[in-house]
């Protein structure tokens, strides 16, 4: 059977404990493991977390997470319209950040990647960024 | 988030509770350091058998308190994580500046032991 959910809420750190709650009680009549909900959880986490201090940062703005799901599969996107990524591919790499402050690792997307079955990020300057992930259940 | 001093092994210990996230990371941040310098703490042992979520927020706040302590060559060592902590750590590779322990007691004895040295 197909479901789908669409949230948008704004770029506020507050915001990230409701974005996985959103997730986490969308996915629920799946029947997913708790490590799946783990798994997916922090995923959303990372991507939100990355749209509030990258992408938007001060400025603030929306940010749109949206859950489509088909059988066991588990499609999530979470988009923003902030100042977008030059090198996407950098971006992606172990322990690469652009923050200044030593307080943030730098494994974002390298926990999606690895919590996750994929992830696509699709982003440009000026035009935002769209992650896709997907997880398929047990 | 409870902060404890000892000052046979002089260490904080930091009880987390809850969720560990961007936003919740930069107040434990401040009270952590803040209570390191008050106390004179040299090491920083942080237990995660409360924890309820942790991104890569925690790992962030785990680098930083090291390098905030280490040029007094102290110590941060790793506590009471669950399965999903575990998960989190060992592929972020924090275990090469951050000691894993099983519980307080046995961080604290792991302390003690090199300040025996």
């Amino acid at each position: 059977m197909k479901n789908s959910m669409k949230v948008e809420f704004d770029a506020i750190s507050s915001n990230e404990s409701f974005a996985r709650m959103c997730i986490c009680a969308f996915i629920a009549s799946l029947d997913p493991t708790v490590e799946e909900i783990n798994d997916i959880k922090t995923a959303v986490s990372e991507a939100v977390t990355n749209s509030i201090i990258h992408g938007y940062g001060e400025m603030g703005g929306i940010i749109t997470l949206i859950c489509e799901t088909e059988g066991k599969k588990i499609f999530v996107t979470v988009s923003d319209s902030g100042r977008g990524i030059c090198d996407v591919e950098l971006c992606m790499q172990p322990l690469y950040t652009e923050d200044k402050t030593g307080e943030r690792s730098g494994l974002g997307f390298t926990v999606m990647q690895t919590f996750m079955d994929s992830i696509d990020v699709v982003s440009s300057p000026g035009n935002g960024c769209t992650v896709h992930m997907l997880k398929e259940l047990s | 988030m409870e902060l404890k001093f000892d000052k046979s092994c002089r260490s904080l210990t930091v009880i987390l509770h809850e969720e560990i996230d961007h936003h919740t990371s930069g107040a434990l941040r401040r009270k952590i350091d803040d209570a390191v310098i008050n106390q004179g703490a040299e090491n920083i042992i942080f237990d995660f058998s409360d924890v309820k979520f942790t991104d890569s927020s925690a790992i962030g706040l785990i680098m930083g308190r090291k390098k905030f302590i280490s040029p007094l060559g102290g110590k941060v060592i790793l506590s009471g994580m669950g399965k999903r902590e575990e998960k989190l750590f060992s592929m972020s590779g924090i275990y090469a500046i951050a000691e894993k322990c099983e519980n307080i007691a046995e961080a604290k004895k792991l302390l003690k032991e090199g300040v025996r040295r």
